[in-house]
């Protein structure tokens, strides 16, 4: 599903390069729920970048469910994270002047063929598979941080990609909070989506199916 | 999608309540200066509804004299002798020729022992072919008038009204300066700003009666504008070439050597001070020009800081899906509404504006309604506001990485 070759990653301003990823290769398969794990620094988020094409490599190769990214233009590459793709961000990144259910619709704003009344109803499914339909009209300044990212789920199951990249989804929230999500998390895994999470929670990543360690920017189990 | 734009803009407009309103009165007031100088110049020049015929008349409104020195003249309205000398030669070549008085004249009527001052003028029966009047009752008086009947009249619509009310007045008298005229025409007011057709009461002058009172070689001062109707505005040039021949051909009066008349355009007549409408509209476009930039880059600077501000949005737009181009018309969608909004308050005090001005009696504009095209000018400057102030910043934040915008920074 994700296949990485030989990927690097690195930072340049006038007087330093940071080599942010080392020559990683991976290859995720469909359906699998992978957790990517190391100390802060070591580039787990740009890793998880590049597989949601949120950033462009320096050099190698991604390859998404057998198409290769980096030779496509921004139509192409918008529609392959708009189709395929779901994000999960630590802080939900949640558009504040936008209620509950118009944050979940987003996804589908940019997709074509797809209705208003379609694109309400997907949206309010999405939200009742994370609980919260009975919010749908709240904006995100009057929701708690758990409510945040389920409203973050929603949206990134909305368009039903075959892909979730989570950073650090439960980063921001209490334990109690944080199993809510990755029970979520574990339901959308049993449905047949791939999930990529990426955690510093030891006890999260034993509930996936595989940990991926990142050191100074290279895979190195 | 756009409804989805347009609850986002009312939001954004919300949240920052001083800076919206900072963009909004920046471009309201930009547009009700620029509407009101528009509206104002169309009013004069472009589209005068009581002079239709504009665009194809000539006025000679000064004649000047010079010694060889150039040290001394005299000037003033064109006098019959060189009427005769230098405008009548044209007779045959233009399609009508009128006479009227340069200026108003004042004039009292005494209605229930109260003294009104009213603006009248003299013309002859061209001046009511050259001009398009309204007549709401009655007709203007014709040549046969002016020479058998010269005590008719024809009055403004509420000067009317004041005296005799909501009634016909068609062969009623009014008293003029004591004596009395007999009304024979109604029209609709004509403001001020109308230079050459201005007035409340219009009665005849017998040119031709004048003329042949006068001696040979009259350089008297006359107070009598000449209009002159060629046949179309292309004929403009041969018609001035003929007149300056004339004129050179004139002996002026003793003591001077140099004789100077310009047949004048109609806007030409208005602005006095220059050569050509297109000066003018040169200098309209240019004051446009320079009056819009300030606000216009003030509002780049403001739309580059509002969009700036939501860079993370950017960033969580492009993750799900949106194009650069999707993200740099949604930002030139939202300036356009923002911008179309401070239109609306710009359209609104430009009428506001032009009401005051009116009612101050600085200048008389009558009735002010925006013409399609003061409507369509305002519609494009505020599109063109729009589109420039929300084009740049959008295709910059277009462009950045979405990883650096999720980040809330550009880099």
């Amino acid at each position: 599903m994700i296949k990485l070759t030989n990927l690097e990653k690195v930072y340049s301003t006038s007087t330093i390069e940071t080599l942010a990823l080392n020559k990683v290769n991976l290859h995720i398969s469909k359906g699998e729920f992978v957790s990517v794990m190391g100390p802060s620094g070591c580039g787990k988020s740009t890793l998880l970048n590049m597989m949601g094409l949120l950033d462009i490599p320096s050099q190698g190769k991604v390859e998404i469910d057998g198409s290769t990214v980096e030779k496509l233009a921004d139509k192409p590459m918008a529609n392959l994270r708009n189709e395929k793709i779901g994000f999960v961000f630590q802080s939900y990144h949640l558009i504040n002047d936008l209620n509950v259910v118009d944050n979940v619709e987003l996804p589908l704003l940019y997709r074509k063929g797809v209705s208003g009344k379609v694109r309400r109803q997907k949206a309010l499914t999405a939200l009742e598979k994370v609980g919260l339909n009975a919010r749908t009209k709240h904006y995100p300044t009057q929701l708690s941080g758990g409510q945040c990212q389920r409203v973050a789920i929603a949206r990134a199951i909305v368009g039903d990609p075959e892909i979730i990249l989570a950073d650090e989804p439960t980063g921001n929230l209490d334990s109690e909070m944080g199993s809510e999500i990755m029970n979520i998390l574990l339901d959308l895994h049993r449905n047949g989506t791939t999930i990529v999470m990426v955690t510093h929670d030891e006890t999260l990543a034993k509930l996936t199916q595989r940990t991926i360690r990142l050191f100074d920017g290279s895979v190195v189990n | 999608m756009f409804k989805n734009y347009l609850k986002l803009t009312l939001k954004v407009l919300m949240r920052r309540k001083m800076i919206s309103f900072i963009n909004l009165f920046g471009i309201c007031f930009t547009l009700t200066i620029l509407l009101a100088a528009t509206t104002i110049y169309t009013l004069m020049v472009v589209s005068n509804p009581i002079q239709k015929n504009l665009s194809n008349t000539l006025i000679l409104n000064q004649v000047t004299f010079r010694d060889k020195e150039k040290q001394s003249m005299s000037s003033g309205p064109a006098m019959p002798y060189f009427i005769e000398k230098c405008v009548s030669p044209l007779k045959s070549e233009v399609k009508y020729i009128s006479f009227c008085s340069a200026h108003c004249n004042a004039a009292t009527i005494y209605l229930n022992n109260q003294r009104i001052d009213i603006d009248t003028r003299e013309t002859d029966e061209n001046y009511w072919k050259i001009s398009s009047f309204t007549f709401i009752e009655g007709r203007p008086y014709d040549l046969e008038e002016i020479r058998t009947n010269p005590q008719t009249i024809v009055l403004c619509k509420s000067l009317k009204d004041r005296i005799f009310g909501e009634i016909s007045v068609l062969g009623k008298t009014l008293k003029l300066n004591n004596k009395n005229y007999k009304i024979i025409g109604v029209v609709n007011d004509v403001p001020a700003i109308y230079k050459s057709a201005y007035a409340q009461v219009w009665y005849p002058y017998n040119y031709a009666s004048y003329v042949s009172q006068v001696k040979d070689k009259n350089f008297n001062s006359w107070m009598y504008q000449v209009q002159i109707e060629t046949k179309t505005r292309g004929s403009f040039d041969a018609v001035r070439k003929h007149f300056n021949q004339e004129v050179a051909k004139l002996t002026p009066p003793e003591r001077f050597k140099q004789t100077e008349a310009e047949l004048e355009s109609s806007s030409q007549f208005v602005f006095k001070s220059l050569n050509d409408r297109n000066q003018w509209q040169t200098i309209l476009i240019a004051f446009i020009l320079l009056f819009s930039l300030l606000p216009l880059l003030n509002l780049t600077n403001l739309t580059v800081s509002r969009i700036f501000e939501r860079s993370s949005e950017i960033g969580v737009r492009k993750a799900f899906g949106a194009t650069k181009r999707q993200m740099a018309m949604q930002f030139v969608y939202e300036n356009v509404l923002i911008t179309c909004l401070g239109g609306i308050f710009g359209f609104i005090g430009a009428w506001l504006l032009l009401k005051g001005i009116d009612a101050s009696g600085l200048i008389q504009l009558g009735n002010v309604n925006f013409s399609f095209r003061v409507f369509a000018y305002g519609f494009l400057v505020i599109l063109v506001f729009g589109i420039i102030s929300g084009f740049y910043p959008a295709l910059k934040m277009s462009k950045l990485q979405i990883v650096n915008s999720l980040k809330g920074g550009i880099q």
